[in-house]
């Protein structure tokens, strides 16, 4: 999957936005840069949200989330929010998406709502009965009516939000697996320190409050990690996802077990391939896997988690992170992923991206202009500040 | 078009007064000094240069395991005779006042283009670039006794471009990920070798110091009589296939860049852009393969040594 180009007329700080990204270029990483409030994080949130979330109705509630920090002025009835050119699969695809009324040529939307409860009742198996009610059968027809409007108009409905707005998406996709399988294609990292657009208002909240119901904004991001299965943020060790891919290892060792009448050596080679990450120390877990373990190499001293580069579990981090997940042929965005990073190492990470990861394009918004340099001035893409008209 | 010495004085002042040569090797290197600012650098002014700067190219060469803390930074100096002048000037005006100064002198060098003239050099080991290159080299390979002694290296090729076209690179310009052409048409390194070989007869600055040139290829047994004699005698020696000390011995007295610079794509990508991307990719090359037969990775691991003595 490649993002060819995106088109944002107006989102937060985000006016008139057209940035293209060459599938030509060697490598597919392109860094993008603004002064200090200048949006990069919030279009990287825009994209990621609008792309990972819009085509799994598991991801809906940080959609809508996402989708009521926007205002409209009375007279918005229809407002394009973002348009992407999208190259997947060797085709070319659009996607716009626009914020409608609930009344669409004098159709209404509400009767989605009534959709999903339906789908809900087929899941339960009581499909056959509900069919013959007379009142889903009027809305059915309704429904009907408004999908061939809208398939008329390459729209598709994708939420409801703020009680009376409605998320749509123009496309030329008409197989919602392409959909599906795309939107498992988008990646978010960033730092935890981040706001997230995607979380709800409590949430967002919990920033600046001491505690709410004694959960922390930390908790709420923690959350939205397990529903969101492409958002990941640099913590300080990735320790959850090093156990997990310590677990996974064993589990395909004993698959192998079971299937060859052998242990594999998926457990051996993932220490190795993690030893020979680190520099001058080795990695592995305890026994009850609950704990990773770092040790000085050629040494039985325990390292303390205050021993430790921050920098180098950062980018221990990534590499697990883009590992366990299997990224590939994917849009990964990385907002600041250049903190805690020695110049010489925001140098290095672009290299190190490309080789962790095959055939992924990655967005890397930054400041750092050493990462900058490791590509060739055409690769970097700019939100420029808008000249303010004086009153 | 040399620097003006009063943008020489600020360009000297912009590098010893730069925080972040601190503790650094500092590599004085060929290329356009307005990409060189002391202060503010950021994604935005990176991308507003109209090319990558050509200290980059030596930048992204370096081992990788040498850019793990304190890797050398590299700086564009103007021309090869400007790169000198930085050197000398630096040096005087560090003498003045080290304290004011972020420059560690030992930790100061420049590695510049042979190029087909020579080029003086005042107060340092060896008289000009020529000599540099006779001690530096031996026939193609690195002298690995002498290069540690070196503070200013020369190229061992003509030019810094003259390592973008070697026979070593066939196979990243026929996996490249655009498919590349010469001169608009198929490409092909022998056409672009062919091509060189062509053209020497027509190379005024070959004719021009033919002695040099002929010293400089001495070791080859190509007949020197005349330049006619020398474009047949490469003309025959190629007939028998693509040799690489045959390439790198043309490679030593003919520029390279123009060819270089006739490479393009039929894809959606200036030709320029391409290009420098390309050199990327042959950067990345030396920098994973860490060769110490390669000149450049000697060069940069010679320097990353004596720096951290």
């Amino acid at each position: 999957m490649f993002l060819k180009k995106i088109s944002i007329e107006k989102f937060r700080v985000l006016k008139d936005i057209d940035i293209q990204f060459e599938p030509e270029f060697t490598p597919t990483i392109f860094p993008l840069g603004s002064l200090n409030g200048g949006g990069k994080s919030s279009l990287l949130q825009l994209v990621f949200t609008l792309l990972h979330c819009s085509f799994n109705k598991q991801r809906h509630q940080y959609l809508v989330n996402f989708l009521s920090t926007l205002t409209f002025t009375k007279r918005d009835t229809m407002t394009t929010l973002a348009k992407f050119d999208i190259w997947h699969d060797d085709k070319e695809f659009f996607l716009e998406f626009m914020v409608s009324d609930n009344n669409f040529e004098g159709q209404n939307f509400n009767v989605f709502l009534e959709d999903v409860e339906e789908l809900e009742q087929k899941r339960l198996g009581e499909a056959l009965e509900a069919n013959h009610s007379p009142l889903l059968k009027e809305e059915k027809k309704r429904q009907s009516k408004i999908h061939h409007l809208l398939k008329l108009k390459e729209m598709l409905y994708v939420t409801h939000f703020d009680n009376n707005k409605v998320l749509l998406c123009k496309t030329n996709i008409d197989d919602t697996d392409i959909l599906s399988k795309m939107s498992d294609k988008v990646y978010l990292a960033a730092p935890s320190t981040q706001v997230f657009l995607f979380l709800s208002e409590k949430e967002k909240g919990a920033v600046f409050s001491r505690e709410s119901r004694g959960k922390n904004y930390v908790d709420y991001i923690n959350k939205a990690q397990k529903n969101l299965t492409g958002f990941f943020t640099y913590d300080f060790a990735s320790t959850d996802l090093i156990i997990k891919s310590f677990e996974k290892a064993r589990d395909k060792d004993f698959e192998d077990a079971l299937e060859y009448g052998e242990y594999g050596e998926h457990f051996k080679e993932l220490t190795t391939e993690l030893n020979n990450f680190l520099i001058a120390k080795t990695i592995t877990v305890n026994k009850q896997l609950s704990n990773i373990v770092f040790n000085l190499e050629n040494d039985d001293e325990k390292l303390l988690p205050e021993d430790l580069s921050h920098g180098e579990l950062k980018k221990l981090g990534i590499y697990i992170w883009l590992k366990y997940y299997a990224i590939e042929d994917s849009l990964v965005l990385m907002d600041e992923i250049e903190i805690g990073l020695h110049p010489d190492w925001q140098y290095e990470i672009v290299n190190e991206l490309q080789e962790w990861s095959k055939n992924n394009q990655f967005i890397l918004a930054t400041h750092s202009y050493e990462l900058c340099q490791a590509l060739t001035p055409s690769h970097v893409k700019e939100l420029e500040p808008k000249l303010i008209k004086a009153k | 078009m040399s620097l003006t010495p009063d943008e020489l004085e600020n360009h000297v002042k912009n590098i010893m007064f730069s925080k972040r040569i601190k503790y650094k090797a500092v590599i004085l290197c060929e290329g356009d000094i307005s990409s060189v600012k002391n202060v503010g650098l950021n994604p935005t002014m990176y991308r507003n240069l109209e090319r990558k700067p050509d200290a980059d190219f030596y930048k992204a060469c370096l081992p990788r395991n040498m850019r793990k803390n304190n890797s050398p930074q590299f700086f564009n100096c103007g021309g090869r005779s400007d790169v000198i002048k930085v050197y000398c000037q630096l040096k005087t005006l560090h003498a003045s006042n080290p304290k004011n100064s972020y420059l560690d002198i030992n930790k100061l060098f420049a590695i510049i283009d042979l190029d087909i003239q020579k080029a003086n050099i005042d107060n340092y080991l060896f008289q000009d670039t020529e000599e540099i290159f006779s001690n530096l080299y031996n026939e193609l390979e690195i002298n690995h006794n002498n290069i540690d002694s070196h503070i200013i290296f020369t190229t061992g090729l003509i030019h810094k471009e003259a390592y973008f076209l070697l026979p070593l690179f066939t196979d990243i310009f026929a996996n490249y990920k655009n498919r590349l052409s010469y001169m608009n048409d198929e490409f092909s390194l022998k056409k672009i070798y062919t091509d060189i070989i062509e053209d020497i007869d027509k190379d005024k600055d070959l004719s021009a110091n033919f002695d040099r040139v002929c010293n400089r290829i001495n070791f080859s047994r190509l007949n020197c009589s005349t330049v006619g004699d020398l474009k047949n005698a490469f003309i025959n020696q190629f007939h028998h296939g693509i040799d690489d000390r045959l390439i790198q011995t043309l490679f030593l007295i003919r520029k390279i860049k123009p060819y270089w610079e006739k490479i393009s794509t039929r894809e959606n990508i200036d030709a320029e852009k391409l290009r420098e991307q390309l050199a990327l990719e042959i950067a990345k090359f030396y920098a994973n393969k860490d060769d110490d037969n390669f000149h450049i990775t000697a060069i940069l691991k010679s320097i990353y040594q004596q720096a951290c003595r």
